[in-house]
């Protein structure tokens, strides 16, 4: 069998694996994820869209220029402040009226989520992965104001058109954060026992990564590091060129815990500011 | 003339401008989902999660021309990170009706298949993609470099290697002409 005959059988295989034409449905749901209609495909997604946009925060570009430098309002912030900003809530633990994160639709502000083992375990029986071992260490946050949407893949997410920014909050292990965090994907992960300075010189030598900022902070009292990064529009990611990440990477003692966030340059300082106030919510177990 | 029409559309209505695109693609991208993830259910929600993803960012797309690469950009992430996710259990189906005329055609298909479904699903999501943007989508590897977002000599070397992977299941299960 010659190479072009071979090539010619793996292209009719795939061919086979076409379903046609896309279903009507499909058509359907485009138009409600637009406009904004309710209706029954993926209704519990979809409503949750409908949900998000209405929401939408009406922010005045303020032609801000997004700094970089480490050290300008305070160590580790995402944005330059006069003042540190306070956490949105002072209670250390979840309080009565905390709820599971499942990553699913609308969130509502000012309730403590809680992500541990449980959700963790129960979100990997869903995707068909066996449960993280050895177990995680749990954690809770809060979002300061609506419009914060979740969706399966462990991020929260909040629109401010044009811009939106999307914060993965759930993030374990090096790979699913690879998955999740755009920087991340063509990197190779380190060793599990890496520390959270390893991880961020790993994220800072990444192929194409531009304006690197590397920072010390605090999340949940443990101490981090916070990488800034700007990435180039052939690195892939679904953002356009310029998209600007945040990664903090947690020494928890066994594996560093990574959150992560990516946004477009011009997003509304506002915005950015609910991303530090969740960060700053982080309470871990 | 038409990517100006889109330009005036996009300056007076975003929505109708945004939809009139995604619907453009929908029919493309769900087949390439589907062929990509081997479930066409589950294309239906990746295309699903890739719209949405797609509509929030959409302010950020200053050129319409650009829709088609951007969004299969889009999509191709939102298959990737549920590749990445998904245990695979590979299961061998045989397909038993075929035409008694065409029986040797029909068992190298079912043959060939049976090999290429086990080769394709050990494979990384990443070289899986390469696999379907060149062989199903007939992309370049710029224009596969473009959507995946690796350099064009990565995506050589990711096909390359998943090429040889797939030629290696047809030869070790089909007839050897050479």
């Amino acid at each position: 069998m010659t190479e072009s005959e071979m090539n010619a059988r793996i292209r009719r295989w795939l061919a086979a694996r076409d379903p046609g034409e896309v279903p009507a449905s499909m058509r359907d749901a485009l138009a409600e994820v637009v406009y904004d209609q309710p209706r029954s495909w993926r209704s519990g997604i979809a409503a949750a869209v409908a949900i998000a946009a209405a929401a939408v925060v009406v922010v005045t570009l303020l032609g801000y220029q997004l700094l970089v430098a480490p050290n300008v309002g305070g160590p580790g912030r995402l944005l330059p402040t006069a003042t540190p900003t306070a956490a949105p809530t002072a209670t250390p633990s979840p309080t009565p009226d905390g709820r599971s994160f499942d990553g699913n639709g609308p969130m509502i502000p000012g309730i403590r989520y809680t992500y541990g083992q449980a959700e963790l375990a129960e979100w990997r029986l869903r995707h068909g992965d066996p449960p993280p071992s050895p177990p995680v260490r749990g954690f809770s946050f809060v979002v300061p104001t609506a419009g914060w949407f979740a969706d399966q893949w462990q991020r929260i997410s909040k629109t401010a058109r044009p811009h939106a920014v999307e914060l993965s909050i759930a993030d374990y292990e090096w790979t699913e954060a690879g998955n999740a965090t755009c920087a991340l994907r063509s990197l190779d992960p380190p060793a599990a026992d890496a520390s959270s300075a390893e991880v961020a010189a790993a994220i800072s030598l990444g192929t194409g990564i531009k304006d690197v900022a590397v920072s010390e902070t605090t999340v949940g009292g443990l101490p981090a590091k916070v990488v800034r990064i700007t990435l180039p529009e052939a690195f892939g990611c679904d953002y356009q060129d310029g998209t600007v990440q945040a990664i903090w990477i947690v020494d928890q003692g066994d594996r560093p815990r990574l959150f992560s966030a990516g946004y477009d340059p011009g997003t509304a300082p506002v915005i950015l500011e609910e991303v530090q106030q969740i960060i700053d919510s982080i309470r871990f177990e | 003339m038409a990517a100006h029409f889109e330009r005036t559309v996009a300056a007076t209505d975003e929505r109708a401008a945004f939809a009139r695109l995604a619907d453009r693609e929908l029919d493309r991208a769900y087949r390439l989902a589907a062929v990509l993830l081997g479930d066409p259910v589950e294309a239906q929600d990746a295309t699903h999660d890739a719209v949405v993803a797609a509509w929030r960012r959409s302010g950020s797309l200053h050129d319409p021309d650009r829709f088609e690469p951007w969004f299969t950009r889009i999509l191709v992430n939102t298959c990737r990170d549920r590749l990445r996710r998904r245990r695979r259990h590979p299961a061998v189906e045989i397909d038993l009706a075929w035409d008694i005329g065409g029986a040797r055609d029909a068992y190298a298909d079912v043959d060939d298949r049976l090999a290429l479904d086990r080769a394709f699903d050990s494979l990384s999501p990443d070289h899986r993609l390469v696999v379907v943007l060149r062989f199903y989508a007939d992309l370049s590897i710029d224009e596969i470099a473009q959507r995946v977002g690796a350099p064009a000599g990565t995506v050589k070397s990711r096909l390359h290697h998943a090429t040889r992977r797939l030629h290696a299941a047809l030869v070790g299960e089909g007839d050897l002409d050479d």
